[in-house]
This record gives C-alpha cells, sequence and structure tokens, in this order.
C-alpha cells in the first residue's frame, strides 16, 4: 500500500514538473520572435549600454528583440497604461516591461496595471531568495509575484578625500557643516528619485516615530513624524548651493557639479558610481564612498510587466536572462555598472559562486561589511505627501 | 471666323462696358480702344479663362462653334503682353516651347529655331532669356505667342513701352505678317488687339 | 499691392479642415477636464489646480517673461529691420539663428552661464574670482537666462518678418516726406515706417507673446526653478499618473487658452494705439540696442562653444582653465539610432509639410485669393503642449496608439503653417497673366504646377523645406506625447540627458544644432549652384515684370 501511494505520489510529482518545465518551454516558444519593449530610465550611459549589450544576447540566444525606451521620469509610461487600461485597450499595449520600485509599483498594483504574478515560475528564480523581506516587499508593499528583483541599491554619499577628508557622517553633523562650509552642500529637487530619498533619509535620522514609518501613511501622524525632519531642512536651506534658490534636477547633475568641485558632497544608489566614474576619468581619483553612522536607506530595484503587454512572453526570456548568473555578475561589475546582485550567492556553487566572488570592488566602493545593514524604506503610500509638504514648503520661497 | 454678338464684361454685376459686336476674318486687325481703366484687359483676360468675379456676357463664336465656357478661346489663341512675361527659370527655347505644347519634339525644335533666325537671335535656343534687351525679351515673347501659328492672337498693349517709332514699325510688321500668313497653308489667324494708338478703331 | 499680413471672411474647405484639427484637441481635453477618467467633479479638479504650491507666482513668471521678451524683441526688431530698411545691410547669419533650434541654443546657454559653466570658468580664471561665488544666472528666480534665450530668437523672428512688411510700404514716398519734414532716415523709420510695420505685424507678435509664455524644453533648461514657469507646472500635472492631478492639469491648459484668446484682444487693442507706438520709438538711442545685439550674438557664440567643448570634456575642474578632454566617441554610440530617426522624421516632415502647401497655395490662388487666412497663423498661437494632449486622446478614443505615425502627423501640423506663410507672398504675387499664357498652351494645371511653378519657385522651396525640416529637429513635446515615449529623437535624448550626462547632452544639443543648420547651408549651397546660368533666379529668385 504505501509503495502505491509512493508511486502515485511521484507521478503526481513528475507530472507538475512536467507541466512547469512545459509552462516555460512554451513561453519560450511563444516568445521567439517577438519585440519587447523595455521602458527604464535613460540617464546614464552606462545601464544603457550594459542593457543593450544584452538586449544583443537576448535575440542571438532567444531570438527576442529587445528595445531599450529611454525615458527620463517613468511615471509619464505609467500614465499611458492607466489611459489604456480606461479605454479598454487589454492587448497590444505599447510598453512591455517597465523598470520600476517604490510608489510607482505600489500604484500600479494599486489600479490593477500588472496582470498575473509570474516571478515563480522563472528557471533563474531559484538563484533567488523570495522570501527575503527586501525582495518580497517593495517600500513594505508585498510584491506577490508581481514584478522581479533586478539588482540592489543602497544610498552611498561620496567626497573627496583630497579636498574635504572628514565628511559629515550623519544629518545633524551635516547641518552643522554646512554653517561653516556655505554653498557646498545640496541634494536633488524631489520629486527626483534621489531628492525623495534625501529627504526619507532626514526622516529616518531625525523622526521620534520610526515604527510608524514601515506602516501605511495616516494623515494624523504625518506632521509628529516629520517636525524634526522639517526643523533640520529649514536650518539647512539657507546654507545650500545657491542658498536653496535652485536644486539639481538629478543625482547626475549633482556628481557633475561635485566632479567640477562646486559640491563637496554627491550622493547616488548605486555603491560602485564613484569607483567606476574614476574608471572613466569622469571623477578624479582621490573621491571615496561612504554612508551615515546610522546606517543609510536601501532597497531593491525591479521589472515588471503591464496587464496589457504585447510581448508577454518575450518579457518573461528577458526577465529571466536578466536574473542569470551570467548576466547578474556582468552587472555587478564596477567598470559595467556595478550594481549589487539580487541572487543569493550562498546558493550557488562552484564556477557561477566564483564569478561574484572575483569581482573587484573598484577604488571607491566600500565592502559589505562597511555598508552594513540598509536602513528600510519607509512605505510607498509616504512618499507623496512627503514631496507634497516639501513642495508646500518650499518652492517659491527663493531666498 | 471670330464672331461677338453683344459681348460685355460684368464685375460684380456691374457690366464696364457697352456690349460690343464684330465679326472678324482670317487676317483681319480688330482694336478695342478706350481710356484706361475701362475693362480691356479685363476682357482679354475673360476671353481665356473664367474668374470668380468676372462673368462675361453674349455670345462668342469660334468657327460656327459656340465659345467653350471653361476653356473660351484659349485653345484657338494665344497672347502678347505688355510685358514680356518670360519664365525666368526656362531657356529662351524653352520658353518659346510653352506654346508648342501640342507639337512633338521635333517639330517644336524645327520651329523654334526657325522663329529665332526670323528675330536675329539665332543659336540662342539654350540662352538665358534675362541676359536679352527688353526688347529682345519682347521679341521672343512675341516669338511665342506666333509660334503654334494660332487662330486668334490677342494684344494687350503689346508696343507702349516701347518708344514711338519702334513701335510704328512693330505694328507694320505685325500687321503685314498676319496678312501674309493669312494666306499660308496654316491656320488663318484673326488679331485682337487694345492698344491707344492705332489707325483702324472701335469705339 | 495691398499690405497685410492675413486675409478674414471667407474660408476654403481646406482652411475648414485645419481649423477642425486645431479645434478638435481642445475638445479632448475637455473630455479630462470634466473628470471623465478621475471620477471627480470638475470643481475638485479646480480645487486641485488652485492647491498647487505658487500657483500664481508660476503665473505672473510666465506673464512676466512672454511681456519683457517680446518687449526687448520688438525693440531689437526695430533697429535691425530700420538698419536695413535705411541702410540696406543686413545680418547675414539671420536665417542661421532662424535654423539654430531653441533647445539647443538654451543648453549651450545653460553650459556657459551656469555654475561651472564655461564663461564663468574662463572669467573666474582672468579676473580670479573665488570658485565659490555664485552666479546670478540662468535658472535665476526672475527668468533673465530664459528672457535672455527667448529674446535672440524671437528678434531673429520678427525681424525675418518685419523688412518684408516694410519693403512693400511706399519707402521712396516716405522718404520724400522725411526730407521735408527734416527727420533723418533712422526718426523716419521709426515714426513713419515702423508704427505700419508693427500693426501688420500683429499676428508675429502674437506668435511670439505665446511662445514666450506657454513654451516647455527652452523653460525646463533655462527656466526657473522654484517656481518653474507655469507651462513646465501644466506639463508636469498633465503627465502625472495620479488621474486627478492629470485633470487639474488638462483645467489649466483650458484656461490658458481662453486667457490666450483674452490677451489677443488685448493685443490688438495695444497696437492700435497710435500713441502708445510713438512712446516705444522715442528716446533710445541706436547704440544702445547695437550694444544688446552685439551681447545677444556674443551669446550666441559662446552658447555653440559651449556645446562643442563640453562634448569633448571627460572631466573639468572649476580650478583649470581647459578640460581634460576625450574623443572616445564609443560613448556617443547611443546617439546614432535618435540621429537617424530624427534625419528620417525630418525628411518626411519636410515633404508632407511642402507638398500639402503647394497644393493648398494652388487651390488658393486658382480661387482667386490673395493672401492667406488667419486660421494659418492660429496655428502657430496654439501652445504645443494643450495641441499635443487633445490629439493624444483622440488618438486613443478612435483605437489608435501612439507611434510613430503620429509624431509625423504633429510635427507636420506645426511645420506646415510657417511653410504657408514663408511661400504664400510667392505664390500670391504670382502674376495672373503668367496663368494666361499656360491656360493657352494647353497644359494641365497639375503639369504647369509640376513643370513651371515648382521649378519657379525652387529657391524659396528649397528654404521653406529646410525651415520645415529646422522646425520637426526642434520638437519634442509632440514627439514625447504622441510618439508615447518610444521614439527616440536627437531632441528627446537632449532632454533626458540634460539632467544626466553632461557630455552625452552636449553632443545631442550640437548634433540637434547642427542637422538644421547643415540643411539651410546645403540649401544656401544648392539654390547658388542650380540657377547659376539664369540671372532672373538670382537673389531672392522673384525677377518678374509687374
Amino acid at each position: 500500500m504505501m509503495w502505491i501511494r509512493l508511486f502515485v505520489l511521484m507521478t503526481v510529482l513528475m507530472a507538475s514538473y512536467s507541466a512547469t518545465a512545459q509552462s516555460w518551454s512554451e513561453i519560450e516558444r511563444e516568445a521567439r520572435g517577438q519585440t519587447v519593449y523595455f521602458y527604464a530610465w535613460g540617464g546614464s550611459p552606462a545601464i544603457n549600454q550594459y542593457i543593450d549589450r544584452w538586449a544583443q544576447i537576448a535575440s542571438e540566444r532567444h531570438q527576442i528583440n529587445v528595445e531599450h525606451v529611454k525615458v527620463d521620469d517613468i511615471s509619464m509610461v505609467i500614465q499611458g497604461i492607466q489611459t489604456a487600461k480606461r479605454v479598454g485597450a487589454s492587448d497590444q499595449g505599447s510598453v512591455d516591461l517597465l523598470w520600476i520600485n517604490g510608489e510607482n509599483f505600489a500604484r500600479m498594483k494599486r489600479d490593477g496595471l500588472l496582470g498575473e504574478p509570474f516571478v515563480a515560475g522563472l528557471p533563474s528564480a531559484e538563484h533567488i531568495n523570495l522570501d527575503d523581506p527586501t525582495i518580497a516587499t517593495d517600500f513594505s508593499v508585498p510584491t506577490d509575484g508581481l514584478e522581479a528583483p533586478w539588482g540592489r541599491a543602497q544610498l552611498v554619499l561620496m567626497h573627496d578625500q583630497a579636498r574635504r577628508p572628514n565628511p559629515p557622517r550623519s544629518m545633524q553633523a551635516l547641518l552643522q557643516y554646512v554653517q561653516t562650509n556655505p554653498g557646498r552642500i545640496t541634494y536633488p529637487e524631489p520629486p527626483n528619485f534621489h531628492g525623495t530619498t534625501f529627504l526619507k533619509q532626514v526622516l529616518l535620522e531625525t523622526t521620534p516615530y520610526p515604527q510608524w514609518l514601515s506602516e501605511p501613511y495616516a494623515a494624523e501622524r504625518f506632521q509628529a513624524a516629520t517636525e524634526p525632519m522639517w526643523a533640520l531642512l529649514d536650518a539647512l536651506h539657507p546654507h545650500l548651493w545657491r542658498s536653496g534658490r535652485e536644486f539639481p534636477d538629478s543625482a547626475e547633475a549633482m556628481m557633475d557639479l561635485f566632479a567640477d568641485g562646486l559640491l563637496d558632497i554627491a550622493l547616488s544608489f548605486n555603491p560602485n558610481d564613484a569607483s567606476q566614474r574614476i574608471l572613466d576619468g569622469r571623477f578624479p581619483p582621490t573621491v571615496r564612498t561612504y554612508i551615515h553612522e546610522p546606517g543609510t536607506i536601501g532597497n531593491t530595484h525591479f521589472l515588471a510587466i503591464p496587464f496589457n503587454a504585447s510581448a508577454r512572453a518575450g518579457a518573461q526570456v528577458w526577465i529571466n536572462l536578466l536574473l542569470s548568473v551570467e548576466a547578474q555578475a556582468d552587472k555587478a561589475s564596477p567598470s559595467v555598472w556595478g550594481d549589487p546582485t539580487v541572487i543569493d550567492v550562498g546558493r550557488l556553487q562552484g564556477a557561477d559562486q566564483e564569478r561574484f566572488e572575483a569581482l573587484e570592488l573598484g577604488p571607491a566602493t566600500l565592502t559589505g561589511a562597511e555598508l552594513g545593514t540598509p536602513l528600510a524604506e519607509p512605505h510607498a503610500s509616504w512618499v507623496e505627501p512627503l514631496e507634497a509638504a516639501w513642495k508646500s514648503r518650499y518652492f517659491g520661497q527663493a531666498q | 471666323m471670330l464672331i461677338f454678338d453683344n459681348v460685355s464684361v460684368k464685375r460684380s454685376g456691374r457690366s464696364l462696358f457697352e456690349p460690343i459686336s464684330f465679326a472678324l476674318k482670317p487676317g483681319q486687325v480688330f482694336t478695342i480702344q478706350g481710356p484706361s481703366g475701362l475693362g480691356k484687359s479685363t476682357l482679354l483676360q475673360a476671353l481665356i479663362q473664367p474668374e470668380d468675379s468676372v462673368e462675361l456676357s453674349g455670345q462668342v463664336t469660334m468657327d460656327g462653334r459656340a465659345m467653350d465656357p471653361i476653356e473660351r478661346l484659349a485653345p484657338y489663341s494665344q497672347t502678347v503682353f505688355q510685358d514680356p512675361l518670360l519664365f525666368a527659370h526656362l531657356s529662351i527655347g524653352a520658353n518659346i516651347a510653352l506654346s508648342l505644347n501640342r507639337y512633338d519634339q521635333a517639330q517644336r525644335t524645327a520651329r523654334i529655331k526657325a522663329l529665332l533666325e526670323q528675330l536675329g537671335l539665332a543659336g540662342m535656343i539654350a540662352g538665358d532669356p534675362f541676359q536679352l534687351s527688353r526688347g529682345q525679351m519682347m521679341r521672343v515673347s512675341v516669338a511665342r505667342a506666333l509660334a503654334p501659328h494660332p487662330k486668334v492672337i490677342l494684344l494687350d498693349e503689346p508696343f507702349s513701352a516701347l518708344d514711338a517709332l519702334t513701335r510704328q514699325k512693330c505694328s507694320l510688321r505685325c500687321l503685314t505678317r498676319s496678312r501674309r500668313m493669312g494666306d499660308t497653308v496654316f491656320w488663318s489667324r484673326i488679331i485682337v488687339r487694345t492698344d491707344h494708338l492705332m489707325e483702324s478703331v472701335y469705339v | 499691392m495691398e499690405v497685410t499680413l492675413f486675409r478674414t471672411g471667407s474660408v476654403t474647405w481646406v482652411e475648414r479642415v485645419f481649423g477642425l484639427i486645431l479645434v478638435i484637441p481642445v475638445i479632448g481635453l475637455f473630455d479630462e477636464a470634466l473628470g471623465q477618467y478621475s471620477d471627480r467633479s470638475w470643481t475638485t479638479g479646480v480645487d486641485r489646480l488652485l492647491n498647487e504650491p505658487a500657483l500664481v507666482q508660476s503665473i505672473v513668471l510666465s506673464i512676466w517673461v512672454a511681456v519683457v521678451s517680446l518687449a526687448i524683441s520688438i525693440s531689437l526688431a526695430r533697429y535691425l529691420s530700420g538698419q536695413c530698411v535705411t541702410s540696406g545691410s543686413v545680418r547675414r547669419w539671420q536665417s542661421l539663428l532662424l535654423a539654430i533650434p531653441h533647445s539647443a541654443l538654451a543648453l549651450g546657454l545653460l553650459l556657459a552661464l551656469s555654475s561651472g559653466g564655461v564663461g564663468w570658468r574662463w572669467v573666474s580664471q582672468f579676473l580670479e574670482l573665488s570658485a565659490d561665488h555664485q552666479y546670478l544666472f540662468p535658472r535665476d528666480p526672475w527668468g533673465l537666462g530664459l528672457i535672455a534665450s527667448l529674446v535672440i530668437k524671437e528678434t531673429a523672428f520678427l525681424t525675418a518678418i518685419a523688412i518684408p512688411i516694410a519693403q512693400r510700404l511706399p519707402l521712396a514716398s516716405y522718404r520724400a516726406l522725411s526730407r521735408q519734414a527734416g527727420l533723418t532716415q533712422t526718426e523716419s523709420f521709426n515714426q513713419l515706417i515702423w508704427p505700419q510695420v508693427l500693426s501688420l505685424m500683429k499676428p508675429a507678435l502674437f506668435v511670439v507673446f505665446v511662445f514666450g509664455l506657454t513654451n516647455l524644453e527652452v523653460s525646463l533648461i533655462l527656466g526657473p526653478d522654484q517656481p518653474q514657469v507655469f507651462a513646465v507646472r501644466l506639463f508636469q500635472l498633465v503627465t502625472d499618473p495620479n488621474p486627478l492631478n492629470r485633470q487639474a492639469g488638462s483645467l489649466g491648459l483650458i484656461v490658458l487658452l481662453l486667457s490666450l484668446g483674452m490677451a489677443w484682444l488685448i493685443f490688438r487693442h495695444v497696437f492700435r494705439t497710435r500713441l502708445h507706438q510713438e512712446r516705444m520709438v522715442h528716446h533710445t538711442p541706436g547704440w544702445v540696442w547695437l550694444s544688446i545685439d552685439r551681447c545677444l550674438i556674443g551669446l550666441v557664440c559662446l552658447s555653440l562653444l559651449s556645446l562643442l567643448l563640453w562634448s569633448i570634456t571627460q572631466r573639468w575642474s572649476v580650478a583649470d582653465v581647459l578640460p581634460v578632454m576625450s574623443f572616445r566617441l564609443a560613448g556617443l554610440a547611443p546617439l546614432v539610432d535618435p540621429m537617424i530617426m530624427s534625419l528620417m522624421i525630418g525628411c518626411t516632415t519636410t515633404v508632407l509639410s511642402v507638398g500639402l502647401a503647394i497644393v493648398v497655395l494652388e487651390y488658393q490662388v486658382f480661387r482667386g485669393y490673395a493672401r492667406l487666412h488667419w486660421v494659418w497663423w492660429a496655428f502657430l498661437w496654439m501652445p504645443a503642449l494643450p495641441m499635443s494632449a487633445g490629439l493624444l486622446a483622440w488618438i486613443y478614443l478612435l483605437g489608435g496608439a501612439p507611434g510613430l505615425g503620429p509624431v509625423i502627423l504633429g510635427h507636420t501640423l506645426i511645420a506646415l503653417p510657417y511653410v504657408m506663410i514663408v511661400m504664400s507672398d510667392a505664390w500670391f504675387a504670382r502674376d495672373l497673366r503668367y496663368q494666361m499664357i499656360l491656360n493657352q498652351s494647353g497644359l494641365a494645371r497639375w503639369r504647369a504646377v509640376i513643370q513651371i511653378w515648382i521649378p519657379r519657385h525652387s529657391r524659396l522651396l528649397l528654404i521653406a523645406a529646410a525651415l520645415a525640416f529646422s522646425v520637426s529637429c526642434a520638437l519634442y513635446t509632440q514627439t514625447v506625447l504622441l510618439g508615447g515615449g518610444r521614439i527616440e529623437t536627437l531632441m528627446t535624448e537632449l532632454m533626458v540627458a540634460v539632467s544626466g550626462e553632461r557630455r552625452i547632452a552636449a553632443f545631442s544639443g550640437l548634433m540637434n544644432l547642427l542637422l538644421p543648420l547643415m540643411a539651410f547651408v546645403l540649401v544656401q549651397l544648392v539654390n547658388q549652384w542650380s540657377w547659376r546660368n539664369r540671372i532672373g533666379m538670382q537673389g531672392e529668385g522673384d525677377a518678374d515684370f509687374r
């Protein structure tokens, strides 16, 4: 009797395995010949080159044609998808894949713009710990398999050792710093992604109620949670670059000013950014990366397929390729992009594991131990109120 | 034969002059004379192409057939204007060739060369018309009008820009030619011209 | 010949169709504005709009920029066209200034004049100024950088319109009158000729005012930041994923369009008042305008130099006179495809707009019209953002999708009025007697257009083609909205890179500038070469006896 039960169990298991394997084969077959329109931020030539190179590989290996549509602000693309949903265009959408995270994902999930979960069905997902909280949730919103993790990010700051060997390592220290070094510090203007992240970092370092930030936004808690943040920013702004009358549009613009020698600090979400820029000559070799003593915000960035994608199969095959060991190791290389992997390196063996362990960190990159545990992002619903409040408070208040 | 029967021109419902009637045989010359602004040029234009604001009243008959309201006298006539009105981008020969549109290429070239010789512009078939003097340009303009042997030649104060002596010579040559050509094997031609100074006059 | 800029009154069916194209996008805006997609009432949308921080400041700033840039441009255009009419001196590079896209010029100015810009670095080296000194502009709160950029292009445009108008007036009579009155040539131009020219130029002045008020690309690059001008605020709202924000943005666009209608009425009243015109022309010495003109030309040269220099800069510390340069083109390879797309869209737009213009103008001449109807000028009055947003709404409603076709449609709709305005004078000035000669030749009308009129006006057609091409190269809003973000041109790359990689931005700007410039230079060369054996086709190519 036991043997019969075992036989039945084995048969069922084998049947389900072959069903899954067939599903992926069917997806691959369906994907052949498809064109995948991949909407992703296009402000970094290094990232663009990486995407182009792996798109070429996708064409050779899987006969899919990936078109990288460079966008400045992904929210405009989301608006197009919303429009398509409201006019009932449920297929033949113009967007097959988006690079998103945080409040953009939360909005798409809430508005039903993301279709069916797909991540667990990707063969490459076996190397990823899908239960990792930084992968299972996106700004505290459960991902539910609707978006695939692509890379990790942690807010890091940069300084030039030759000019300023001792940078401020907390927001309070930054406030003291600007009073003796006016006009040398700034941050990107919210709602730019990096600008908003700077606000969140200030909030995390100053709020008396950190536990509220991991919960959905509640209007009655906003003032109490953010009061110290506004007090710090009010004191900071008069001493900022251009007296707070103007803010850089982006972290890249800020890095240009830093490289020119007009700012003392730059920031980035990519811990390898400084090394990469030193290697291609855009930063002097004395630039170094650092983080604040309380830690800095970290998150994961994702790839999501809209509900009306015309090349859903192609998009899945493309994502699977991007999550492969080969592609992730290439992405993590400082000479390419330097974006940390989402693969759980401990699950890898042999040559695959060595690919990651052999990666050189680069002259200005912090080790994992130095980066420490990143601070968790506040819940996605806090983002819009923060940005709106910043705008109300500082917009048009030129000194 | 060209017959005008109570022909007048109206602009905005108002007749510009009293209706005129005449019959012309080949070789004859008819002149319309009147003060400036009477509508003589308007009549000539109306005989060639319809215009929204201009109405041609009365009956015009050409060789026994009533004039077509759209084409009017255009298929049978050529016009010489006060100005040469040559196209700057076309050569001298190409300007003349415009009126020979209905001829084949060989006939066209032969005709143009013959005309240019008669005009004293031999060898200038490919020349730039704007390199010529105004008098020479007028001759090319006349050649363009005469080239296809039209049944009717309309002259709109063609020689008014010339001095009196040249004007008289040109007028005489034009008249003589028309009479002589009327006796040749080509179509008979009828000339209607408007001018201030002429011998035979119709008021 | 009657001296007017456009006709009013009867409208042909062609103008009705184009008038509809003008109005239809606005109807598309109402859908969004009335809460069709946000499921909120229009009053909620209004509340949302009014709750935008510093909205009044943005509006006041926009009006300030538009009015000041217009006033300076008018004064400069008066000076320059006066120089042309009285002494025959013309800015030779006038058409080149018209060819430079607004955004490329703006980017060059930003790279030249901002903190860390080319100009500042060299000044600080020679004057030994501290690197911590902060420049006032561009992106200053009063929009001075934006005004400077607008004035450069607007002056070129207004001068190009004013000179032909002035030359159609009975100048000889005015000169005689002036001699009798004891006026100098300059006084004669300023007091007798210019007021009439100004009155006839009202549509062109309004185009400049609308552009100054509603332009997006230049404001994004050079405009104030805190707050931005009104057009940028509306753009941010209209492209926001939140439907309520989009509703507020659409309401804002409708309010903007209504305001422009009122502004036109005020415009007409202002320019009818002769007293005001006289006051405008007195007491400012010519050397003031000459100096301003020279400064602006200097800014243009600095802008071009900045684009060139930043295209090859790897790193440039403020302490160094020259940058660390890199001539590696590998990093610029991503611009190849956008450049090809710009060329393709530009050429298609050119062929369509010039072809349509020939057909429409021939039809109008056939119907006996003597001037373009004002509806063609109205196209230039319509701001790009509501027009594109409205067209997009209609494309979705009709089951279509954004893409290359809608982008080409959008570009053609913008280029066509410019081409019509440039070509119309020559078409309507055609001597009727030429048509009589062609009728008698037996040449069919359409054949006459191909064999006679197109070659006859080929010089002008090539200039119009170069203009259409340069207009297409400079378009951003239409490409982004109607292309669904998928169509990458040099202009879209520039706008993405302007807040990112500086070298890419500079190179995009340089290419965006060189393409139309090359088109104009090519046209000049072709025009000179192709009619070298025809005296009557030289100069403006309109040697006719009238």
